[in-house]
């Protein structure tokens, strides 16, 4: 298809723009409320001079667009985010630290739901209305309305108190020779390093879970009733008639249009996803890019939130391109309508 | 032409009471509406049916801490000998409070721009919109709420403003696709031709029959913000403690597992309920009114 | 079972066939007591008013009718010696192989995420003698090619939104030649295609049925083509058979009030111009009266007619109609009072 590379492109090129607009309103917006975060990182005792001349070095006293310049230009050239006044080092670091964390937690997260959520919902589609569709509805019901962190508590208090199957939280650090992509599990595994790898996935395993069960259920749910719907369709009873083998008709052509309304809706879920694991990384204290983000936020370090929204951006950005590619793999009306 | 099942030229009433009666044959939406009519009971009465509503505020009788359920504490006490039920109750109170107060802010928002766009159709005036609002929606909308909040004080009032801010551009977008389904069915189009201006056409035509679904939106999105509320104070970032938030009770009480596993464990299940409540409700409205759209 | 052991010439044999819809108010009764028959090589048109029941009865028959919310009240539908309604494996095979039906709407009948190619080949996998990739291609380029498709291999290698709405009525049609079916349902095959589209289709229809010797019930609303094109037709009305009889003796002598109506409201080039149509609604069919359905608007309707449902009349051997007013002798009727 030679819409696709096009297609992707604008994308990418819009989700730029997007963010390089947000970005500047956060930065702007930080700079301008009262406060002053210099003299909070350094503390009262440091004289007036230090505290001008670190201003001064982080730009602070320039006009605002000129910082947004120098920071966006730091940004491209050279990776630099600025300085954080909060672990007092490069912004750039602490993403380079904490970041490929919270990706494998998510990754891990989205992966599961993907793979149970339309499971459980095509389970439930084709034996609708028996007892196994009714469990797997009230399963999905209840799993909507519960928040993450109750599953958390939850999982905490079966899994890691009463029945020691799971650590409390925390990750195992990486020694420095197997770091590859920052990704404990991930950089475990390719270097061959099993053990790890186990440690890594044993304690990965609770907060994943619990961020991603609500999201299984919610799932579940659409891909479920996208099945149904699309199971009363014309071209299902035509398939039918016209004489495709019935388990095709289930398998393909009943499958590959349930899943577009599917795949919309698992972009939400990445939304929530990386919402979420806020809570689910100070649970269990996760040393990973939210909690990261929230000491930042809360002590208003300003290259630091603008980092934060900026990386939780792309990110963003970068999965839906990814699911908007995955829809318009399945769904030709979508790539075949590219004349925007 | 009257055809089988035709709802066309029956009076209002009949309308009402038909949906009504659909609504009420699905006994999981009853649920849900009589379980969302008790908890604004029990939040509006809160200082009344709490039985120690002193405790909603600083309180401290250490005697009296960490104590399980009982019969004088439901729900048993805290850290600082507060009772746990009471603070529920009042916390339910401030979820709901923060609930209605996104809504209030972010709704209007959101369906007025979504209404001009939607009209404006094609023009710039959609594409600035439209665009705007892509803006608000380029990262996940805990993340944006709590930048929002960050960049002025933690608290009840900027919680809800962080939230509405990353809450209206659904509105708009739901507006949007309304207004522009609705645009093109017959009645719509005959209002043009007789020469009646937009903003008649806006709000006489369209605007009544985007309100099934923008109401049911709304009871739908209730228990997602009342989460959303709840994982800010979570965080901290939310109502500010003594006041009673039924997120920043479950994070506190984390540190007390698993012995005094009561102090987190109520307030997470008590929300639990409250989502329960609203999402049946919705989702039995969504039934009664057929939209696919939600 | 005697029955079980049928006349050969017999293809399909709807005997008293009775459905109804569960809806929210009730229950809709959609057929009432139908009896339809096709022999081998004959070619049936169905004729009536929509919401009349006829995709109703096409479904059924070809096995597509959504079971809830439908209901069989009574009846059979026998085929090739088996009653499709018996809820076996075998019937069920029996019917995908040999039947084929038409939808109303091609563009819903296609699979929008599939290509035509994929679409098609799932159809050959599915009967006795797939045979190999190519062969399948050539059989798919044999049967666009017999609908007079234009360009048939860049129509193989398109998805269905990529195809006019004509084009795209050929391609289901092409898909139900793809296997040796015995009969061919065509449920108002031309309707929502232009009327230019609308002539071809129909010619495509006759020529096919006539070369490839393959029964087929027409439904449609192009009374000319349902005049040249088939051998006998029925008339129905709000769920019930008004008329049967051979083409020729339907559209010559209508017994019916409604054929009689029907025919009058078709705007005719040699006419006096487009009539006034039949006064009146299509009935309830929620609660429905006990006797003639269309009794309301039927200019002939006698005291009777109010009360008991008409039974058939035998006119003549080709022709019977369901009809108070025309009384002589009567058809037995199972199960009716």
């Amino acid at each position: 298809m030679q819409s696709m590379p096009v297609f992707v492109i604008k994308r990418l090129l819009y989700g730029v723009l997007v963010l390089l607009v947000l970005s500047f309103v956060i930065f702007s917006f930080i700079r301008v409320i009262p406060g002053d975060p210099v003299r909070m990182s350094l503390g009262p005792t440091v004289s007036e001079d230090v505290v001008e001349r670190m201003r001064s070095d982080l730009y602070f006293d320039r006009p605002v667009v000129v910082q947004y310049g120098h920071w966006l230009q730091g940004v491209i050239l050279h990776g630099d985010f600025g300085q954080s006044l909060y672990t007092k080092r490069a912004v750039a670091d602490d993403i380079a630290e904490f970041l490929p964390r919270t990706i494998e937690l998510a990754l891990l997260a989205a992966v599961m739901i993907l793979v149970f959520g339309i499971l459980l919902g095509t389970i439930s589609a084709l034996f609708r209305n028996s007892w196994l569709d009714n469990t797997v509805r009230l399963l999905s019901y209840l799993g909507v309305v519960t928040p993450p962190y109750a599953f958390a508590i939850l999982f905490m208090l079966v899994f890691a108190y009463y029945w020691k199957v799971f650590p409390l939280g925390g990750m195992p650090s990486l020694p420095p020779e197997i770091q590859s992509t920052g990704m404990v599990a991930f950089d475990a595994l390719i270097h061959g390093r099993f053990d790890l790898f186990g440690d890594a996935l044993a304690h990965l395993f609770l907060p994943a879970v619990s961020l991603s069960l609500g999201s299984i259920a919610y799932q579940a749910r659409i891909h479920r009733s996208s099945m149904i719907d699309n199971i009363g369709k014309d071209y299902i009873a035509f398939a039918n008639v016209v004489g495709v083998r019935r388990r095709t008709v289930i398998s393909k052509h009943l499958m590959k249009p349930s899943f577009i309304p599917s795949l919309t809706i698992f972009g939400l879920q990445v939304a929530s996803l990386l919402g979420n694991a806020f809570l689910i990384e100070v649970m269990f204290r996760y040393p990973g890019f939210s909690r990261y983000s929230l000491s930042v936020i809360m002590a208003k370090d300003p290259y630091g939130i603008v980092a934060c929204t900026l990386i939780f951006g792309v990110v963003f950005a970068i999965a839906n391109i990814l699911i908007d590619l995955g829809i318009a793999g399945l769904d030709p009306r979508v790539r075949l309508r590219t004349t925007e | 032409m009257p055809d089988k099942l035709t709802e066309q030229g029956r009076p209002r009433l009949d309308r009402y009471k038909r949906q009504w009666h659909k609504f009420a044959s699905n006994r999981l939406s009853l649920l849900g509406l009589v379980v969302v009519l008790l908890l604004i009971v029990l939040a509006v009465f809160a200082g009344k049916i709490a039985p120690y509503p002193e405790h909603a505020g600083l309180y401290l009788d250490f005697q009296s801490a960490n104590q399980g359920p009982s019969l004088q504490h439901i729900a048993g006490t805290d850290e600082y000998g507060r009772d746990i039920f009471s603070r529920m109750l009042f916390g339910l109170r401030v979820s709901l409070e923060i609930g209605l107060l996104v809504l209030a802010i972010g709704v209007p928002i959101g369906v007025l721009l979504g209404l001009i766009a939607g009209y404006h159709r094609n023009t710039w005036i959609d594409t600035a919109i439209m665009r705007f609002t892509d803006l608000f929606m380029a990262v996940p909308p805990l993340v944006l709420a709590l930048v929002v909040v960050a960049m002025f004080t933690p608290g009840f009032f900027f919680a809800a403003i962080g939230i509405a801010v990353a809450w209206w551009p659904w509105y708009t977008r739901l507006t949007y696709s309304l207004v522009t389904s609705l645009s093109n069915e017959m009645y719509v189009k005959y209002a043009e031709l007789s020469g009646a201006k937009s903003r008649h056409i806006i709000l006489k035509e369209i605007l009544p029959n985007a309100i099934s679904p923008i109401f049911t939106k709304m009871s739908l999105d209730m228990g997602m913000i009342i989460i959303i509320a709840s994982s800010m104070s979570f965080v901290g970032l939310g109502v500010q403690p003594p006041a009673p938030s039924l997120g920043s009770m479950v994070s506190n009480g984390i540190k007390f597992l698993p012995e005094f596993w009561w102090i987190p464990v109520f307030p997470a299940l008590f929300v639990v309920l409250i989502v329960l409540g609203f999402n049946l409700l919705g989702d039995g409205l969504r039934d009664v009114f057929a939209i696919e759209e939600l | 079972m005697t029955e079980q052991v049928r006349d050969q010439q017999m293809l399909l044999d709807v005997k008293d066939l009775s459905i109804s819809y569960k809806v929210y108010e009730g229950m809709l009764r959609v057929l009432q007591h139908i009896d339809f028959r096709v022999e081998s090589g004959e070619r049936i048109g169905l004729v009536g008013e929509a919401g009349c029941g006829k995709t109703t009865l096409l479904k059924t028959i070809a096995h597509i009718l959504p079971i809830p919310p439908a209901v069989i009240e009574t009846g059979e539908v026998w085929f090739k010696g088996r009653d499709v309604l018996d809820g076996s494996k075998a019937s069920r095979r029996s019917i995908r192989r040999d039947v084929s039906m038409i939808l109303q709407d091609p563009t819903a009948s296609l699979n929008p995420t599939l290509t035509i190619r994929s679409f098609m080949g799932d159809i050959l996998k599915n009967t006795p003698h797939p045979g190999s990739r190519a062969e399948r291609k050539q059989r798919m380029l044999e049967a666009l090619e017999k609908v007079s498709m234009p360009s048939p291999e860049r129509v193989l290698g398109s998805y269905p939104v990529q195809l006019s709405g004509g084009m795209r009525q050929r391609v289901c049609i092409a898909m139900c030649l793809l296997k040796d079916v015995d009969l061919i349902l065509a449920d108002e095959p031309t309707t929502s295609l232009d009327v230019t589209i609308e002539k071809q289709i129909l010619e495509l229809l006759n020529t096919l049925s006539v070369e490839n010797r393959k029964s087929m019930v027409l439904v449609s609303h192009a009374l000319g083509a349902v005049r040249t094109m088939t051998d006998r037709t029925y008339v129905m009305y709000a769920g019930n058979l008004a008329e049967e009889g051979t083409t020729a003796e339907i559209f010559d002598h209508p017994a019916h009030p409604y054929t009689e109506g029907l025919f009058e409201a078709t705007p005719k080039l040699s006419g006096e111009g487009v009539s006034d149509g039949i006064a009146g609604e299509l009935p309830s069919y929620l609660d429905p009266p006990p006797g003639c359905r269309f009794m309301p608007r039927c200019p002939q309707a006698l005291g009777v007619c109010a009360e008991e449902r008409p039974g058939r009349f035998r006119l003549n051997e080709s022709h019977s109609v369901a009809c108070w007013a025309r009384e002589t002798g009567r058809v037995e009727e199972e199960g009716n009072p």
